[in-house]
């Protein structure tokens, strides 16, 4: 399996506790977590990761995905939703934001792995076909 | 030809629309002022088509209680209009309300299966960390259930038949012993049930599950389980396998382990009754029975009615 860096944008300390336990065991890098859309946008920006695992309900006025909107707009960074959201309005919505997966919580450590990577795995097959820009 | 002697025609029409009118726009509903207009039209065809016998007192009688009519019709249809909106409000917000619940549900189920998650990360017996695993898709399992709720805009009942297939599609490859294939399907009737039910049956169905996906098949290389679901004034669940058995001291009457207390108590939870034994050929069959709620109605219904009063 590839191991990747990953940022996680959640407001719950306990779920960004216990993913950074599950992806360690995984064994993928946390490059760090914020709880707030902006915050979101600076982190991704200051650590480039590989992926970011993005909840929708965030801490600030803004939610997740205005925040991977401008990820993926501004730095071209690969984005999973994980939320507890799943209703079609909400989906849709999230659709526009181009992620590369949509988690609905509660997850388990199984959905997450395949969900994480898949997500690489599509992203670097789009990087690959662009001729290794991403 | 408009005769103004006998009946005012035009101006009793403007007047009665006037008002009308008035009275339809101060309560915000057009429909009373399109009834005034397309009353007053019909009028002045009717006077207007045919000699005027009527006085000009008795005219502006009759045109005076048909304005009073109009004016109360116009009033009934704007209370009827606003209440229909209303109801229209007061609904719209009992979903977002509901869709808000079942959304700060399943955030909070992730919260306790983050706290599992953690918990579990400190203990290194496998079977301890087994418990968690179990504790944490028990909570999964009730999660679905909202979700299938919360996405099918319903709320209140769901077609357990659905969620089964889905918890076996989930449950089976995840827990299928290492080095053995483990074939399933699912034979459901559609099966409505509130969500009560639903989660005790899932719970029920998770567990027994679990039970054969441990027990049945060790030491096996393969092996097949089926899961039925039958609908009827008594309802069935029963999941079968062609596996090691029921063990040789095995009593249905003593209290087992906690799968089997669950299987069990859930059970009773019903108003139903688990059976279980050995299966023919082999292998387990566990059987729950449990009442449909609709058909028991109709049975109360018809003994009420054969209760002499």
């Amino acid at each position: 399996m590839k191991t990747a860096r990953i940022l996680i944008i959640e407001d719950e300390a306990i779920t960004v506790a216990a993913l950074r336990r599950e992806l360690a065991e995984m064994g993928h890098e946390v490059v760090g977590d914020a709880a707030s859309a902006r915050e979101a946008v600076r982190a991704a920006e200051a650590t480039k990761p590989d992926l970011v695992l993005m909840d929708i309900t965030l801490a600030d006025e803004y939610d997740g995905i205005v925040a991977a909107t401008a990820i993926r707009g501004n730095l071209g960074l690969p984005v999973v939703f994980l939320t507890a959201h799943g209703d079609d309005a909400t989906m849709e919505r999230a659709i526009l934001a181009g992620p590369f997966g949509y988690l609905l919580k509660p997850f388990t450590t199984q959905e997450l792995k395949a969900a994480i990577e898949v997500a690489l795995h599509k992203h670097g097959s789009e990087v690959e076909s662009r001729g290794g820009q991403g | 030809m408009i005769d103004f002697s006998s009946g005012s025609d035009v101006i009793l029409t403007v007047l009665l629309v006037f008002p009308v009118a008035l009275v339809s726009w101060s309560n915000g509903a057009w429909w009373g002022l399109g009834l005034a207009i397309v009353a007053s039209v019909a009028h002045l065809g009717i006077d207007l088509s045919g000699p005027h016998p009527t006085p000009f007192a008795s005219a502006a009688i009759n045109d005076g209680v048909a304005l009073a009519t109009f004016c109360i019709l116009s009033v009934l249809i704007d209370l009827v209009v606003r209440q229909r909106a209303e109801l229209q409000v007061s609904l719209n917000q009992k979903n977002l309300l509901l869709k808000e619940v079942h959304h700060r549900v399943k955030n909070n189920l992730q919260v306790v299966s983050s706290l599992l998650s953690l918990e579990s990360g400190k203990v290194k017996n496998p079977e301890a960390k087994m418990v968690f695993k179990e504790c944490r898709d028990r909570i999964h399992l009730m999660a679905r259930l909202h979700q299938r709720l919360y996405s099918n805009g319903e709320f209140a009942s769901v077609d357990f038949a659905e969620h089964l297939r889905e918890m076996a599609q989930t449950l089976v490859p995840a827990h299928t012993p290492a080095g053995c294939a483990v074939r399933f399907k699912v034979e459901a009737e559609p099966m409505i049930v509130d969500l009560d039910m639903a989660i005790t049956l899932g719970l029920i169905a998770n567990e027994i599950l679990l039970n054969s996906l441990k027990h049945a098949f060790a030491g096996k290389e393969s092996g097949n389980l089926t899961i039925e679901l039958k609908d009827g004034a008594e309802r069935e669940m029963t999941v079968f396998d062609d596996g090691n058995g029921l063990p040789a001291d095995f009593d249905p009457k003593k209290r087992g382990g906690l799968g089997m207390e669950l299987i069990r108590g859930l059970s009773r939870q019903v108003h139903g009754k688990a059976k279980i034994e050995n299966g023919q050929p082999g292998g387990t069959r566990t059987t729950i029975y449990f009442p449909n709620p609709s058909a028991l109605a109709a049975q109360e219904t018809h003994k009420s009615k054969l209760i002499p009063a």
